[in-house]
């Protein structure tokens, strides 16, 4: 057979190509139409929705702790952050107190989720990138997380375990000591994977300078969490607009100065060390102390101070038992913002003072990050891509909603 | 960069702020629960005001968080949630609309944040940005009919079946 000659124009024609929407490295069901000139990337345009369930509308026709269990399923990785947002924001319209117990609560089962969705960041990326040993020792600790929400919860991933205006259980006996234990050999574990990745030639040559998200860019798209902490953006809820107890904890932003693949990467694993120690200090400054003392004390005083440190309002679970049939918060609209492990989670509420929202918004972090990415991998190889689209930590189904 | 962290960090209260509501004709509505002051401005207003708010040295909202609308009855309401990440501030405006031909100039020139958001409240509200880049449904199939989250919104699609109507 002869073989064809090809004249330059033809060799120089652009391609279009379609990604997705089934395909093991987005995550989930993206589409992204790209013009390829040979291996790079002209233009890219993404294509979403294909998991677009209506969590908005549904939340007309579902009295407000109808919708609660369903606020979970909006980012299934983080969902004690999707459904703190909504409890935050009809606690606040509806006036309710949350005890501190229950605030400390949050708190430690947050950071810990918090973790858990960046070692599955971890997991996925390294996959992505094409590294298989990483993921089985990411899920390691990742099912002794879970395995500490299964204690907690009763589930492994939607937990609606929150409740306006506090959490529906208290701690399982024993699961502090268990807590404990983990944080103090997770560490380690970090270590491990730095000892694997964070050096890695490979890993590196493929990460480094690729991806670069300026800081006017990340501003101007709004992109929020690590990627913007990355870009040396002092910008961490946590710490500047503070909304649990968080300003009772003594901890650090980490900022990168590249805002580079690499640099993401090098924030979250920061991230991660600085979430185990938060959750060290919390556990240590719970009030009441463990569920078993709590018990026997609480009983034995029977003072009914409001201020006690057994039987007080700060020991409680719940500051106020609502009747789920009846509750009406009053009228009035309110904005929660959340630093969930993907970036600023917030919630928009308006009531109307009947007992279902009126309007329930969601601005999702993936959302902004999926938008900032043909900017990103304009003009790179076709294998820069998924460096890079890996590396926002992108979660479809909370990108569609 | 550089030249911002000179400046002293002092927001002054917008809702003191004369400038503001005098040149842009703002009415202060009431605050959120969670203490968030909420500006509602008219339509033909709406982009000097927020160039005024990013560009401002004391202001300085630079971030378009989302933008979201509402169907009250009597009309459509767009909420628009800035953020400064100098100042860590929130800040809401809003734009009410007539329920006839609800529109508004785009903010997809000022904040590239602006250009998905608006396209999702176009597509589940019907609201129309003028001079967008590309106004067409993000999350919805393109042949979808009607605007779901209007509140005179029936389902009437031939493919669904009768439950799921």
């Amino acid at each position: 057979m002869p073989v064809k000659n090809y004249n330059k124009s033809e060799l120089n024609k652009e391609m279009i190509i379609n990604v997705g929407p089934q395909h093991p490295s987005t995550h989930g069901v993206l589409r992204l139409v790209m013009t390829l000139n040979g291996e790079v990337i002209k233009d890219t345009k993404p294509v979403i929705g294909y998991l677009h369930r209506g969590m908005e509308k549904l939340a007309e026709s579902r009295n407000y702790f109808q919708y609660l269990p369903m606020v979970d399923r909006v980012d299934y990785l983080s969902s004690f952050f999707c459904s703190a947002a909504f409890c935050y924001a009809v606690e606040s319209i509806a006036e309710l107190k949350v005890p501190k117990r229950a605030e400390y609560i949050r708190l430690i089962t947050m950071e810990f989720n918090r973790i858990a969705s960046h070692l599955m960041w971890v997991a996925s990326f390294l996959l992505d990138l094409g590294a298989t040993t990483p993921m089985f020792y990411a899920f390691r600790e990742r099912e002794d997380i879970v395995k500490l929400f299964e204690d907690l919860t009763g589930q492994r991933m939607m937990y609606n375990f929150y409740t306006f205006g506090g959490v529906k259980k208290d701690l399982p006996e024993g699961w502090m000591t268990k807590a404990l234990d983990l944080c103090k050999s997770m560490p380690k574990m970090f270590d491990e994977y730095e000892a694997i990745i964070t050096k890695n030639p490979i890993f590196m040559e493929r990460t480094k300078g690729v991806g670069v998200l300026s800081q006017e860019m990340a501003v101007d798209y709004a992109i929020t969490g690590a990627n913007i902490r990355a870009s040396a953006i002092d910008f961490d809820l946590r710490k500047t607009n503070p909304y649990s107890v968080y300003n009772e904890i003594d901890f650090k932003t980490h900022l990168a100065q590249n805002g580079d693949s690499y640099d993401r990467y090098r924030v979250r694993i920061a991230e991660m060390r600085e979430s185990v120690k938060i959750i060290e200090q919390a556990l240590k400054q719970i009030p009441g102390g463990t569920p078993e003392k709590l018990k026997v004390k609480s009983v034995n005083c029977g003072c009914k101070n409001e201020d006690c440190e057994f039987c007080g309002f700060d020991a409680q679970l719940v500051g106020k038992k609502l009747n789920a049939a009846v509750f009406k918060p009053p009228a009035g609209e309110a904005v929660s913002m959340i630093e969930a492990p993907r970036g600023v989670i917030t919630c928009y509420v308006l009531s109307d003072g009947t007992n279902k929202p009126v309007r329930v918004k969601w601005r999702t972090p993936s959302f902004s990050s999926v938008q900032v990415l043909p900017e990103l991998i304009k003009g790179k190889n076709y294998s820069d891509l998924m460096p890079i689209f890996g590396s926002l930590d992108v979660v479809l189904p909370e990108v569609d909603r | 960069m550089t030249n911002v962290e000179k400046t002293e960090n002092i927001v002054p209260e917008t809702s003191n702020n004369i400038v503001i509501d005098e040149k842009f004709e703002v009415k202060h509505l009431d605050k959120t629960s969670d203490g968030i002051e909420v500006i509602d401005v008219s339509g033909d207003k709406l982009i000097e005001l927020a160039t005024y708010l990013k560009m401002h040295i004391n202001t300085q909202f630079n971030m378009l968080l989302s933008v979201s609308g509402v169907d009250k009855s009597d009309c459509y309401e767009v909420v628009y949630h800035l953020f400064s990440t100098i100042f860590k501030k929130n800040l809401i405006l809003k734009v009410r609309l007539n329920r006839e031909s609800p529109s508004v100039e785009s903010l997809c020139g000022l904040y590239s944040a602006a250009n998905w958001h608006e396209r999702e409240t176009y597509d589940l509200l019907g609201i129309n940005f003028n001079n967008h880049l590309s106004l067409e449904r993000i999350l919805l199939p393109k042949d979808w009919v009607g605007h779901p989250l209007r509140k005179d919104y029936v389902n009437n699609d031939k493919r669904l079946s009768w439950n799921e109507r």
